[in-house]
């Protein structure tokens, strides 16, 4: 009986075809590698979230860096210090009260009264 | 009774140098009930890559063939063609190789004694000898 093997199921073969069906391919070692998948998975799902907070805080970092570049374009640039310099007491006041308005100290009641008394 | 687990291995002799030298232990662990030998053949793989194979008690003159055939306590024709084919892929060509369907006996006693003990095999799970050897140098370069 040479040839009883040819074209009949084997054990090889078995094991693959049922790995295919119904993942089987050791059952007693199911529990073993479910066990790993779920590490794996959860290993996998930590680096995702700490991917996930490593790119936010990148993204946090970027939008404080454009934020410190808007408010520097946005930030009045410093007097000229050429008033002062000038010596006029009363222009270096008013600059400073102007300033102040600008900055929301003074509004503009408080400006007109405080640059009516500079100017009394 | 169910066989316990199963086992294929594929002994392969390069330059077909087949000798008999394996069949006492063979015999031995047969002896023990360590294992029972259920299925096996004789694969041939020629220069070219061809594979063939024949059953052992189909070799003919060939004592070695004589005691493997009276080593079997063959179930069935576990093994196909297409198995063979498969697992002989790793042969070099002008090689020949025993196929051998272990199953291992000694796990039916243990096995029995499991189930009235009210256990559950929970994992069984084989590690070739090569893992451990790499995880024990692992072990060794952390310590």
């Amino acid at each position: 009986m040479p040839r009883r093997r040819i074209g009949r199921p084997g054990l090889v073969g078995t094991m693959a075809r049922t790995a295919v069906i119904a993942g089987t391919a050791s059952a007693t070692v199911g529990a073993v590698s479910r066990g790993q998948a779920a590490k794996a998975q959860s290993a996998a799902q930590q680096q995702a979230a700490q991917q996930a907070a490593f790119e936010s805080q990148a993204q946090l970092a970027d939008m404080q860096a454009q934020l410190a570049t808007v408010q520097a374009q946005q930030t009045p640039p410093p007097p000229p210090a050429t008033a002062p310099a000038a010596g006029d007491d009363l222009m270096v006041k008013l600059q400073q009260l102007a300033d102040m308005k600008a900055a929301g100290i003074l509004d503009d009641a408080e400006f007109a009264a405080a640059k009516a008394k500079l100017l009394g | 009774m169910a066989l316990g687990p199963i086992e294929i291995v594929v002994i392969g002799f390069p330059g077909n140098k087949f000798n008999g030298e394996i069949i006492p232990e063979l015999e031995r662990l047969i002896e023990n009930d360590t294992i029972s030998i259920v299925d096996g053949l004789f694969v041939l793989k020629d220069v070219e890559g061809e594979v063939d194979f024949v059953e052992f008690d189909e070799i003919g003159a060939n004592d070695d063939a004589v005691r493997l055939a009276g080593l079997m306590n063959q179930v069935e024709s576990l093994i196909s063609d297409e198995d063979v084919a498969e697992l002989a892929a790793g042969l070099e060509p002008n090689s020949s190789a025993a196929m051998l369907v272990f199953e291992h006996t000694w796990v039916k006693p243990f096995r029995d004694a499991i189930i009235a003990s009210g256990g559950v095999l929970a994992a069984n799970l084989r590690i070739p000898g090569l893992v451990v050897d790499q995880l024990l140098d692992e072990l060794a370069a952390v310590d």
